[in-house]
């Protein structure tokens, strides 16, 4: 049991935990913000942590750099999507 | 550690199927769309998991593709109109 | 200890088996679309599965980026359209039961047959023919999947750029009818936020299309791949406002749109030059000659996807940048 591995299971792991929380908050949540809210955070850490120990496990530089850039563009689409949702669901929910 | 990696491409599948009710349900379009943006990243996190664990790195580009275009859905969802019919 | 890999699968495959009947069976027009596009997405998981990075490059670029957008767009057409029925209103009486009945036992003969055939003949086969193998050895291109589409059967990716030609020709047919670029009309305003993101995913976009085109030859990618993302990235800017319809097609854009056929129509023409069949290599070929065919139709698809998701005659860019709040 090398530290690589136990550090890449110790990750995957926490990034499953994450996604599981973005599903569990998009079931039980009362209204679509706080449901935003839970799915953006599996987007953020969940995503990360599981790149992160991808990374670990790959061992190439290489590897790492482009799991970070696919983290990198999951946020930026995360973000503005979260942003057009939330501004969607407002107008409804003003009239 | 492939059959781990594995073992958390299944968990995820099995996230993406319970998620699948909210789509099912969802009162509101924004529910149905907010269900799509979560089920497309659970999906990029299982094409990179499944490229380790089957040593393919091509899925890494599948994953890369799919994460570029996450937002034309929600590009094109806010442009439609506010009272959608049917729901 | 549970063998993790066939309940993935069967999983998966159980998956598509429901999200197909959900889309079919929904009673909204907009859940309908939302599950075709899951529906999209597992499917690219199920050809990772299945060993096809090719298929599931082109399934993510095709139903995240153009079919999706493509789909809410009719979505937001039909809403819109004061003479187009809508659900929930006046509807026609259902059929009966019986005659019901008799179709779901068509579909389902015919369903079952149809994959008890594959399953019979991918059983029986070997894994992969020897002819194959030797074929891809001698090739200049060492991607199977590049070999097999360009060379091996040459022909019929030739007529697949002649479909996609007759389905823009089919789009001006039906524009005499119906104005199809007002159904779905520029945004009055872009949120700056996506307008960015648009900005930032433009490199980004053309850089891994041209990747990927130029990688086609060796791993997983081709013209197909890297035109749908060009045309994905065409559809983003017709969803912003970047682009613009216009009902006439300028010159330019009329050679985009026949590039992928003329140039490889043409190629298939010279090749009785060198040899008794059209559509053949010459012995000293390089990949430089598939590359050549490759980028034209890319090109061509690009422009054909762009047009089409457009619903016009031709496109240009936006004279000034569209901006909202």
């Amino acid at each position: 049991m090398s530290i690589s591995t136990v550090l890449t299971i110790a990750l995957v792991v926490a990034g499953c935990a994450f996604f599981l929380a973005g599903t569990v908050g998009l079931l039980r949540f009362p209204d679509t913000h706080s449901r935003l809210h839970a799915l953006t955070k599996a987007d953020n850490l969940g995503l990360g942590f599981i790149c992160a120990g991808l990374a670990v496990h790959g061992g190439s530089v290489t590897g790492a750099l482009e799991l970070a850039f696919v983290w990198a563009l999951a946020m930026m689409a995360a973000t503005v999507s979260a942003f057009l949702i939330a501004r969607w669901a407002d107008w409804t929910s003003d009239q | 550690m492939d059959s781990f990696l594995m073992g958390a491409a299944l968990f995820l599948l099995v996230n993406l199927g319970v998620g699948l009710t909210r789509l099912y349900r969802g009162p509101e379009p924004a529910d149905r769309v907010q269900a799509l943006l979560l089920f497309t990243t659970t999906t990029v996190a299982m094409l990179l998991l499944l490229a380790h664990a089957e040593g393919s790195p091509a899925l890494i580009h599948v994953a890369l593709v799919f994460v570029m275009l996450a937002a034309i859905a929600s590009i094109a969802f806010v442009q439609l109109p506010h009272r959608i019919p049917e729901e | 200890m549970i063998p993790l890999s066939p309940v993935f699968d069967v999983l998966l495959g159980l998956g598509l088996l429901w999200l197909a009947w959900r889309v079919v069976a929904s009673r909204g027009r907009f859940t309908a679309v939302v599950l075709f596009m899951v529906f999209g997405l597992v499917m690219a998981i199920a050809w990772a599965r299945l060993g096809a990075p090719d298929l599931a490059l082109a399934e993510a670029a095709i139903s995240a980026g153009i079919t999706g957008a493509l789909l809410l767009n009719a979505c937001k057409a039909a809403y819109a359209d004061p003479g187009h029925p809508q659900p929930g209103g006046p509807a026609t009486p259902p059929p009966s039961s019986a005659r019901r009945w008799l179709v779901y036992a068509i579909c389902g003969g015919l369903g079952t047959a149809l994959a008890a055939t594959m399953a019979w003949l991918a059983l029986g086969r070997p894994d992969v023919a020897p002819e194959l193998r030797d074929a891809v050895s001698g090739h200049a291109v060492d991607n199977p999947v590049t070999v097999i589409l360009l060379d091996l059967r040459g022909y019929d990716t030739l007529l697949e750029m002649a479909v996609l030609l007759m389905a823009f020709l089919g789009l001006r047919i039906l524009m005499g009818h119906r104005d199809l670029a007002g159904l779905h009309p520029l945004p009055e305003g872009v949120p700056s936020m996506a307008d960015s993101l648009v900005a930032m995913a433009t490199p980004i976009l053309l850089i891994t299309a041209l990747y990927l085109f130029w990688t086609g030859t060796e791993a997983p990618g081709g013209a197909f791949q890297a035109g749908a993302l060009l045309g994905a990235l065409g559809v983003m800017y017709r969803l912003t406002g970047r682009i613009e319809p216009l009902d006439h097609t300028p010159a330019a854009l009329r050679l985009g749109l026949i590039l992928g056929l003329g140039v490889f129509a043409g190629f298939a023409c010279l090749s009785l030059i060198w040899s008794d069949w059209p559509l053949s290599y010459p012995a000293m070929a390089t990949a430089g000659v598939a590359l050549t065919i490759e980028l034209a139709m890319m090109i061509s698809i690009a422009v054909t996807l762009t047009l089409l998701f457009s619903g016009s005659a031709g496109i240009r860019l936006a004279r000034a940048p569209v901006q909202g709040p």
